[in-house]
């Protein structure tokens, strides 16, 4: 597709969904705005897993701590949310860059482990630590309207799907990309690949942080195991696999595709609804193992497999 | 001292219910570069076997055992070779995928066919132990324990000095000259598969000897084999025994001088710590 073709597919799909609100079915907005977190949440963990090609098992640590910080510092140092709402947005994207620099030298499914072992340490601290809630959480102020977190949801995930475009048609891009393909090569030619590949997962951690600010006022409600639910980072992998890793619509699609699905999939059967989600999940794996919008080859997590079919 | 005593020996103990689990999981990584995410869900799945057979036929868990195995061993292999054989040389994002997949269906499976209530397997001995020095040992985590050492033995055997064996550990070490040598390896892989899922069911029977269960517990189950494998080191045959001692023995002292809500910071500060400062676990190798 040409590039005009793009920007016009690009502000048609922001149109439609600038003017889903008009509708004013409340079930629908409750949906969209679920649709636009994920979203956002997958082009989020797309940075790191789908550009860089760094499979991360817990980025659900970023989300978890965006929420709990935004109202921990609302509610017990009773600062404006927005306040709260930037310094949490700062503080997980700190907290990914110091990190990111000893869990980014690890590879495969050592570097997975890692950042799944992160966020469950993130979730046991915060469960430890009454300033941020400790296991009870929070309870923040009911805020009317449904419509203006679905604006804000669809907000984030255009900035993520916009600055993921911007990323790939830059030089940092170009780096990702390097680091992805042989990141041996990238360093030996002079590219200073911690710093590339750290940038990378803050810059995850922030848009993360953001939809976990949001999350929590839109919820009013949050504890430590729904927002650092090991499941959320899952979707997030799942959907941008779906869509196609490293590509800028992918994770959106498939975000959209998921969330259709798991609706259908409801309404088909609520106890079984699942366990088809599951199988859906095996079937995009065994099918289409590129993602739907998968031109090139996703994100290759050790180095030391090829793509050859087993042979025996 | 005798709290102490107690303390020592309850983590010592719980290890031996860790390692079975962390053995079928260690070997699947080591061999294949597999991650099984649906490994806690097959142990689950061998616990309510073996509670469907002690309930509905009155045959004890311990005489089903080896049914169980044999059941996992072929219900393993096949999956393995009919399945995840199709994608375990594409990147290993889809391997994790895949056993993603497999842990949501069969959680969600085991809740239609069992509910999601807690249940435990109710024998005569679930609940007896032995005293010795003032010291509790309840028999079933002690047989755990005897078993973890069993296994190990026999799989370091196995893999040590058997033809199938050393087909499986040429297979782990460099698989394109291993299938060069003749060695098939979409066999090998199934067979590695099955006696991981096979193992992983003998760890499933015993954590539902000794642990209430449900079917959402396959996830800890998981990331607990993840913990003692990244302890012990991937693919050493003692690896997971030694992974296993120390995490319950550290998670049994941690409990107690920091307080039980503490036990996930310490397991999981320490799974970050090891990562970073020896990712090759206490008894790995040099890194590959």
């Amino acid at each position: 597709m040409s590039k005009r073709v793009n920007y016009a597919l690009f502000a048609v799909v922001v149109l439609a969904a600038l003017l889903l609100p008009l509708t004013s079915n409340d079930y629908l907005i409750q949906v969209a705005t679920g649709i636009a977190m994920y979203a956002a949440l997958a082009s989020s963990w797309n940075l790191i897993g789908g550009l860089t090609g760094y499979p991360s098992f817990g980025n659900v640590a970023f989300f978890g701590l965006g929420a709990v910080l935004a109202a921990a510092l609302s509610v017990n140092l009773h600062w404006p949310y927005i306040d709260a709402a930037l310094a949490a947005v700062l503080g997980s994207g700190l907290f990914g860059l110091v990190l990111g620099l000893p869990l980014l030298r690890l590879r495969g499914h050592y570097f997975s482990i890692a950042t799944l072992a992160l966020a469950e340490a993130t979730m046991a601290v915060v469960t430890n630590v009454n300033f941020l809630g400790g296991g009870q959480g929070f309870s923040l102020p009911l805020l009317g309207s449904g419509k203006i977190f679905y604006y804000l949801m669809l907000g984030i995930a255009v900035l993520a799907a916009a600055g993921t475009y911007l990323i790939i048609n830059s030089h940092f891009g170009n780096i990702l990309l390097a680091i992805k393909s042989d990141e041996l090569a990238a360093q030996s030619v002079g590219v200073n690949t911690v710093l590339a590949k750290s940038t990378a997962f803050a810059l995850s951690a922030v848009l993360g942080a953001m939809v976990g600010v949001v999350y929590a006022l839109w919820q009013s409600y949050i504890d430590p195991p729904t927002v650092f639910d090991p499941g959320i980072t899952v979707f997030m992998l799942v959907m941008t696999l779906m869509g196609g890793a490293g590509t800028v619509a992918g994770p959106v699609l498939g975000a959209v595709i998921i969330g259709v699905l798991t609706q259908l999939a409801m309404s088909f059967s609520k106890n079984a609804s699942s366990l088809l989600l599951g199988l859906g999940i095996m079937a995009v794996v065994l099918f289409l193992p590129r993602g739907i919008l998968g031109v090139h080859r996703p994100a290759k997590g050790g180095e030391r497999r090829g793509a050859r079919p087993l042979r025996g | 001292m005798h709290l102490w005593g107690q303390i020592i020996v309850n983590g010592i103990l719980q290890g031996g219910v860790l390692g079975i689990s962390a053995l079928a999981f260690s070997l699947q990584w080591g061999v294949m570069d597999l991650i099984n995410l649906a490994h806690g869900s097959f142990q689950i799945l061998a616990a309510y076997l073996a509670l469907t057979l002690l309930n509905s036929l009155g045959i004890d868990p311990f005489l089903s055992l080896p049914l169980i195995f044999l059941l996992f061993f072929a219900a393993g292999y096949l999956l393995q070779l009919w399945i995840i054989n199709r994608v375990i040389s594409a990147n290993l994002f889809m391997t994790l995928l895949l056993t993603f997949g497999m842990d949501f269906v069969l959680a969600n499976l085991m809740i239609l066919l069992f509910s999601a209530d807690y249940k435990s397997i109710n024998t005569g001995y679930a609940n007896a132990s032995l005293h010795l020095a003032g010291i509790e040992l309840p028999v079933v985590r002690l047989l755990a324990l005897l078993f973890l050492i069993v296994l190990s033995v026999l799989l370091w055997l196995f893999l040590e000095y058997s033809r199938t064996g050393r087909a499986i550990r040429a297979t782990a070490m460099e698989r394109e000259s291993a299938r060069l040598m003749g060695i098939k390896i979409p066999a090998v892989y199934a067979l590695t598969f099955g006696l991981g899922s096979g193992l992983a069911a003998v760890g499933g029977v015993f954590f539902g000897l000794s642990n209430t269960f449900s079917p959402a517990a396959g996830g800890p189950l998981t990331v607990g084999a993840f913990v003692v494998t990244i302890l012990g080191g991937v693919g050493t045959s003692w690896g997971p025994l030694a992974g296993g001692l120390i995490l319950g023995l550290l998670e049994a002292v941690g409990s107690v001088v920091f307080g039980p809500t503490y036990v996930n910071v310490i397991t999981f500060g320490l799974l970050l710590l090891v990562l970073i400062i020896r990712p090759t676990g206490v008894l790995g190798r040099a890194a590959r």
